[in-house]
């Protein structure tokens, strides 16, 4: 249904109201209902009504709209969420449950997960293109098959079909089925027998990876064993929010390292309440995670180990977002490379226009400003002149 | 010989499965309670969280425990 309504461009092209300061504007969300300027200077008021739109879109899935914090429940860390869960109830994910006073999982990690996959013909769209061995030939011949570009191999796109966080602009928000369903369901031996000689690199996304990562870990232990056994490339990649706990993030760091994947964070916005209000959780850990990966980086010179993005949402994820990211990855280390993404609406967030050209050339301005070296727009063809 | 002995605070274990995806030789999970455990081949008499292990297992055993995320995984060196 969302999908359906999301192109409809009378829902974007109307100005909408903020309700606590009342400002108007095309680039206000209803669905969020209030502007990026109050969210900010007063996130208590703007939060209540902002993350009603979470409520709702967690109801839909009979999921809660916050993560719990149960005083008698049992507290999981496997993402930054670190939701506590009452008896009888299921953690913000959908895959944690607390029975009987025991964290149980809805499947059996990390032999079987809920997860899809696919063969995704190289070049691909993946966010690191324009700097991975599998497009550029960086890396060869540890890294990469062929010195300029793997073309007739494949990406391994691995599905996950569950996620820590709740974007209401999410592009993948059928994964939300798969939760409800926990469905389909596949085994780690099925995503190692489909990683032969076609394939050069396993990128993990979704969804997330992350309420899943034994199941991912698995399938990347395997899938590596495999290919050095038939004297293989294999690359681990990761498409993540990033807000997984330290321990497993460290995890990642080590397969990624080891066989030249490169880490994708999708760095949703610099303020937490901006990101509550899109997302329906807290950032605050995720700036440490980052931090965490940046000191990694000089391991593995070849190939970058990893690269964040930003979808520019009009008028939420705006200079001041970009700026204060941008000031952050570029102090760890300025050759992070950072990816811009026009935004188009999708899923709830139908009120809102694709991302204008003059947003985007700005962001790029302000990164490149802070001092990121490169910097760069992805889905170019949806910019245009819309605020 | 050096051996290792492995130990589980598995009142705390969260049931993600991450040290059995890393190290399925030395951790399973328990069907009756979802929580890690050591397997029957090294445990130690009744405790489900501890064991003994040889030598060679001792990187896979230790890259469980870095991954654990709530830490409950310790490694000691006995000798025999």
């Amino acid at each position: 249904m969302w999908k359906l309504l999301a192109f409809d461009p009378r829902k974007w092209r109307k100005e909408k109201t903020c309700k606590l300061c009342g400002g108007k504007s095309v680039t206000i969300s209803e669905v969020i209902g209030v502007c990026a300027t109050c969210l900010r200077s007063n996130s208590t008021d703007s939060l209540k009504i902002a993350l009603k739109a979470h409520y709702k879109s967690k109801k839909l899935y009979n999921l809660p709209g916050e993560p719990p914090r149960d005083e008698k429940g049992v507290v999981c860390r496997n993402c930054a969420n670190e939701c506590s869960i009452g008896e009888g109830n299921v953690g913000f994910c959908g895959l944690v449950e607390n029975r009987k006073g025991r964290l149980r999982w809805r499947v059996k990690l990390p032999y079987q997960a809920v997860v899809d996959w696919y063969y995704d013909p190289i070049p691909t769209n993946c966010v690191a293109g324009d700097f991975c061995p599998a497009t550029t030939g960086v890396g060869y011949p540890k890294y990469a098959k062929a010195p300029r570009g793997e073309h007739g191999y494949y990406n391994l796109a691995v599905f996950y079909g569950a996620c820590n966080l709740d974007c209401i602009f999410c592009q993948n928000w059928t994964y939300r089925n798969n939760t409800l369903k926990l469905s389909p369901v596949k085994n780690y031996q099925e995503l190692v027998n489909a990683a032969d000689g076609r394939v050069t690199c396993i990128c993990f996304f979704g969804g997330d990876p992350t309420p899943q990562l034994s199941h991912a870990f698995l399938v990347a232990k395997k899938a590596l064993e495999r290919a050095k056994q038939e004297n293989r490339v294999m690359r681990i990649c990761w498409e993540t929010n990033g807000l997984m706990s330290k321990n497993l993030l460290k995890e990642i760091v080590k397969i990624s390292l080891e066989s030249g994947g490169i880490i994708k964070f999708d760095v949703k916005a610099w303020s937490e309440p901006i990101y509550k209000a899109l997302t329906g959780v807290s950032n605050r850990k995720l700036f440490d995670n980052i931090a965490f990966i940046a000191e990694h980086i000089k391991d593995r010179p070849e190939v970058p180990l990893f690269m964040a993005s930003t979808l520019l949402v009009p008028g939420y994820v705006d200079e001041y977002e970009i700026r204060m990211i941008s000031r952050f990855i570029a102090r760890l280390d300025p050759s992070i490379p950072y990816r811009l993404l026009a935004f188009h609406p999708d899923y709830m967030l139908v009120d809102l226009p694709p991302t204008s050209k003059k947003h985007a050339m700005n962001a790029v301005k302000i990164a490149k400003e802070e001092g990121l070296e490169n910097v760069s727009i992805g889905n170019i063809w949806l910019l245009g002149d819309y605020y | 010989m050096v051996k290792y002995k492995v130990t589980i605070d598995r009142d705390q274990c969260i049931s993600c499965m991450s040290c059995v995806a890393l190290c399925p030789d030395i951790f399973e999970m328990n069907e009756e309670d979802g929580k890690t455990q050591i397997v029957a081949n090294y445990r130690v008499g009744d405790n489900l969280g501890e064991g003994v292990i040889p030598e060679n297992l001792k990187g896979c055993a230790e890259e469980a425990a870095n991954a654990c995320p709530v830490t409950i995984i310790s490694i000691e060196e006995v000798q025999e």
